[in-house]
């Protein structure tokens, strides 16, 4: 199929009428909805944001105070929230997401192969606000008993430890958060593995490497942009995760939000805009600081997943042909 | 089907496709079932009331659109118990048919919208919950000591000040982990309405948002579910709750000092009831704002000192609320004159919630007879 | 380097492996098995039907929720399946082009969309504007969720058809639409179902876009232009009630989400098995 300019095309098809042309432009129209809810969403987000981006200008991220009766708003205690749990959640997430993922890709026995990919699957399949329940109901005591308890008995004084080590901060949050990223970041990491051609594989096993060293060399390297793009896909989906983190969190306010300690309540910014976002009255301020959070937090997931797509989609591309 | 190359093959076993077709079908027949069994079910056509805001009213405004539901199985009233913040942004946006309130709107707040009638449906109470080992329930505590305590003054269980209240009792050395609302709460206006009497609590003008304060690991629950739940289930904690969900879940409440300063007391219902009894002052219409009717620190030695009524937001013509209909409209109108008389108030002193006094049920009497529906007044 | 000392290095790795996927399996097996300990006490025929009791006093159940959770999929479906699949058509046969770039690139960011994002803008533009929250607002913000996946995988299956079959039916006179509909669709209709499934499984696990929609409800579902109860909002509401019927109602309610979830995973499992593997990973 040659390909033509689109607006073209548009209009040869616009001049001679037939029955495939009105088909291809009707599919377009439908098609175009997504721009039309686009549209329509980035001018909410936009246009309801405006007075706290006016008021405020760039110190809307600075600011760190939250007083909706002295109607003074700073985001910056949320966007922090949300860094300090998605880094959190690929520390411990991303490394064992890529140790199974070597595993099943390239050590395991096939039985434990499917086995264990089936439930890597399933533990993608649990829906956020079981992990929410879970979370608030049953990890966050394990958390504090067996993790927050002991660190605070040995090392109580660091200010990295202070707060209430009691199962409801900033460290719960993130360790669900890596727990629900591990499917993603495993599964596309293997896909991503599977891809490297095995000639790749043979030229180190020729040699006499072990598996271990086939990974490493042969494929790790090879592998390496798919990875972290893996990794950030990842961070894209621990950033966008409301529910369960709002659970679990803590819901600190303002300058009390600060991650300041693993320890201690806090806030993301999905988890400000779900708590607050009902009584923030139209018109108001309020409304628009959240709708500017809401705009920040798309902004980072769009950046995160922009990168994540590149690196990923560029080695796994689907082309037009028979599947290999 | 001869083999092109290339053609993706299937190999036996039920036809894939037809199988996902099938779920599909299935999922949208089961909505759709859903959906038809209702209108088979009761014919009669169902009106439906919305209404959303205070969770201090929660478990009694469960129990009233469950009673009534029983008595007018047409009429169906939804209640989300989403903090006052949110129910009165809920009712300014007229999303909503009425909403409930602990903090009575200011007149000047009222200002841009259509006439608002103020219903006090009931009377609540706040107590200050506790969950420290080793400590039964009572414990006794005075508003200076407990704003203290809440603006993180006061950081440990064994405390000086704490222990001079309850020279008897041993305290546990342990951190304080303050429980506040994380969201717009009326019950945390009656707080901070009462702690701001203490002379040392800093966080004044009261608000319905909890002011940020040095607390350490201060948590913030949604609701007054929410801060129950925190309590119960976080070692050494106190925090602020409506007596229904502190009594339902048999929770450690503080003996709160009264306005005399003569006795400890305990938030049961007698106690409450005295401190409404006390009430000097006359009552506003429910055309006026009530936001200067204040229930804390009522005199009398077994007066409860936080207390405080809980309001219903009503717009008074209601043609003005979009998809509101005559019907509905008397539904609403008979529901509000079912809670405020006695067989609404009984529930409610049930549940730990003072009956209102007869003056109040006189007054709501006049302001629910004054909805109007295009003009016209509304059966009672 | 020794080779002894090499072996040691692969059975080290071989172990970190295996270590990596045990502690990934502790949580899920451990949430399989909290929900399913205290979930499967709690069920029984009237707590499935039920509608929720009253608050603080035990008994009620979740059969709101339940239908709420099933009609908003139907309703989704209808809406998100048509849709995308059109989407998902344009952009495989005609879409090699400027403007299908463009759509292409923009069903991307969509589909990035934080979904409590979603659920912010369905609440200012649908249910600000219809003074109402309503089932009709939770099931076009869950559209928004589903279409720009349902578009993807259309997509995706359909460039999977050979080129070749497009080309003879060509060759023997059929027009292009012809083409499309009777023959690439039909060639590539696995995929597309598995497609359709996958979002269905994805938008019935999304709580934060309900909040601010269907606001929740005691009731079973009267019209679309009323509040609705749904099960990861009912599981949210119970999670924060300090009540014990209320936990165990919570985890009854994740059981029975978790099973609809389950089935429609199965689903996927058995129309793929094994092939078109990363559809299933990018949902």
């Amino acid at each position: 199929m040659a390909e033509r300019r689109g607006l073209q095309e548009l209009l040869h098809d616009l001049s001679r009428p037939s029955i495939d042309g009105l088909f291809k432009l009707s599919s377009l129209v439908i098609a175009a909805s997504v721009i039309v809810i686009l549209a329509f969403s980035g001018i909410v987000l936009v246009q309801g944001s405006l007075p706290a981006l006016a008021k405020y200008g760039f110190s809307f991220l600075t600011g760190v105070q939250w007083n909706i009766a002295a109607e003074t708003f700073g985001a910056l205690p949320y966007v922090l929230g949300t860094a300090v749990t998605s880094l959190i959640a690929v520390v411990v997430g991303v490394p064992i997401s890529l140790g199974i993922a070597i595993f099943l890709a390239e050590m395991a026995p096939v039985s434990i192969r499917v086995l264990l990919s089936n439930i890597i699957e399933l533990l993608a399949a649990v829906p956020s606000i079981i992990y929410g329940l879970w979370g608030f109901l049953v990890f966050r005591f394990w958390i504090a008993n067996y993790v927050e308890a002991p660190l605070v008995h040995t090392f109580g004084s660091l200010p990295v430890l202070a707060g209430s080590p009691y199962g409801l901060d900033f460290l719960t949050a993130g360790l669900i958060l890596s727990i629900m990223i591990i499917p993603t970041v495993a599964s596309v990491s293997r896909e991503v593995m599977m891809s490297v051609p095995m000639s790749q594989r043979e030229a180190a096993y020729s040699i006499g490497a072990t598996k271990w060293e086939v990974v490493r060399t042969g494929v790790l390297s090879y592998s390496r942009s798919g990875i972290f793009g893996a990794t950030i896909l990842g961070l894209g989906r621990a950033v966008g995760e409301t529910m369960a983190v709002t659970l679990v969190i803590g819901g600190a306010v303002g300058p009390a939000a600060l991650p300041t300690s693993l320890f201690k309540p806090g806030q993301t910014m999905a988890s400000i805009i779900v708590n607050e976002l009902g009584e923030a009255d139209a018109g108001s301020l309020h409304l628009a600081s959240l709708l500017g959070i809401g705009l920040i937090l798309f902004a980072f997931a769009f950046t995160i997943n922009v990168v994540a797509q590149f690196l990923v989609w560029r080695v796994l591309k689907v082309q037009g042909g028979p599947v290999e | 089907m001869t083999n092109v190359p290339g053609q993706i093959v299937r190999r036996g076993g039920i036809s894939r496709t037809i199988f996902v077709i099938s779920l599909v079908i299935v999922a949208v027949a089961a909505g759709l079932g859903g959906y038809f069994s209702y209108g088979f079910l009761h014919p009669s056509p169902v009106l439906t009331l919305t209404g959303s805001g205070s969770t201090l009213v929660y478990p009694l405004m469960s129990a009233w659109t469950s009673n009534y539901n029983s008595m007018h199985s047409n009429v169906q009233i939804n209640y989300g118990p989403v903090g006052s913040s949110n129910g009165i942004t809920d009712f300014t946006n007229k999303i909503v048919d009425f909403a409930g309130t602990d903090a009575a709107p200011t007149a000047a707040s009222l200002a841009g919208l259509n006439a608002t009638l103020m219903i006090p449906e009931t009377i609540g109470a706040v107590t200050v919950a506790y969950n420290a080992q080793g400590l039964s329930t009572g414990l006794h505590l005075n508003r200076t000591v407990i704003a203290e305590i809440f603006q993180g003054n006061i950081t440990n269980w064994s405390a000086g000040d704490i222990q001079y209240l309850n020279p008897g009792l041993t305290l546990p050395n342990q951190q304080i982990t303050t429980v506040h609302r994380s969201d717009g709460s009326g019950t945390t206006f009656i707080f901070t309405s009462y702690l701001s009497t203490a002379g040392n609590w800093k966080f004044n003008p009261p608000s319905k948002s909890w002011p940020t304060t040095p607390a350490p690991g201060a948590l913030g629950g949604n609701g007054n579910q929410q801060v129950a739940t925190d309590i119960l289930s976080t070692p050494y904690s106190i925090g602020y709750v409506e007596v229904a969900y502190a009594l339902q879940n048999n929770m450690s409440i503080g003996y709160v000092q009264n306005h005399d300063n003569s006795s400890f007391v305990k938030p049961t219902l007698a106690n409450i009831t005295a401190a409404v009894s006390s009430y000097a002052a006359s009552f506003p219409p429910g055309s006026q704002s009530w936001s200067s009717v204040s229930l804390l620190n009522e005199p009398g030695t077994n007066s409860y000192p936080i207390v405080s009524f809980t309001y219903l937001l009503v717009y008074q013509q209601l043609n003005l609320v979009p998809l509101m209909t005559l019907e509905r409209s008397k539904a609403l109108v008979d529901f509000l004159w079912y809670i405020v008389h006695q067989q609404g108030q009984t529930v409610a002193t049930g549940l730990t919630y003072a009956a209102l006094p007869q003056q109040v049920v006189t007054i709501d009497e006049t302001t629910i007879q004054s909805i109007t529906y295009n003009g016209q007044t509304l059966p009672t | 380097m020794s080779s002894s000392m090499r072996r040691f290095k692969d059975r080290l790795a071989f172990a970190l492996g295996a270590l990596c996927a045990i502690l990934a399996m502790i949580p899920l097996l451990n949430i399989l098995y909290e929900v399913v300990k205290k979930g499967l006490s709690t069920i029984n025929l009237e707590f499935l039907t039920n509608i929720p009791g009253v608050v603080g006093q035990p008994g009620g159940g979740i059969g709101p929720a339940i239908q709420g959770t099933l009609i908003l999929i139907g309703l989704t479906t209808l809406i998100g399946v048509p849709l995308g699949l059109v989407s998902g058509i344009y952009l495989s046969e005609f879409g090699n082009n400027s403007i299908g770039r463009i759509i292409r690139f923009l069903n991307d960011v969509l589909a990035e969309f934080p979904s409590i994002v979603v659920g912010v803008v369905v609440f200012t533009l649908i249910v600000l504007t219809f003074k109402t929250f309503s089932v009709i607002a939770g099931a076009l913000a869950l559209s928004i969720i589903m279409l720009p996946i349902v578009t993807r995988t259309t997509e995706e299956s359909m460039k999977l058809v050979p080129n070749s079959i497009r080309d003879a039916a060509t060759a023997l006179g059929v027009k292009k639409w012809r083409t499309t509909l009777s023959v690439v669709l039909s060639t590539g209709r696995n995929g597309v179902a598995t497609g359709i499934l996958l979002s269905i499984a994805r938008i019935a696990r999304e709580s934060a876009p309900l909040v601010f929609t269907i606001l929740g409800s005691q009731y079973f579902f009267s019209n679309l232009n009323s509040p609705m109860d749904a099960l990861p909002l009912r599981i949210y509401r119970l999670a924060l009630l300090p009540y014990p019927y209320a936990q165990a109602q919570g985890w009854g309610a994740a059981l029975v989400l978790i099973l609809i979830v389950l089935a429609l995973n199965v689903g996927v499992r058995l129309a793929t098995r094994g092939r078109l593997y990363s559809m299933r990973s990018r949902a």
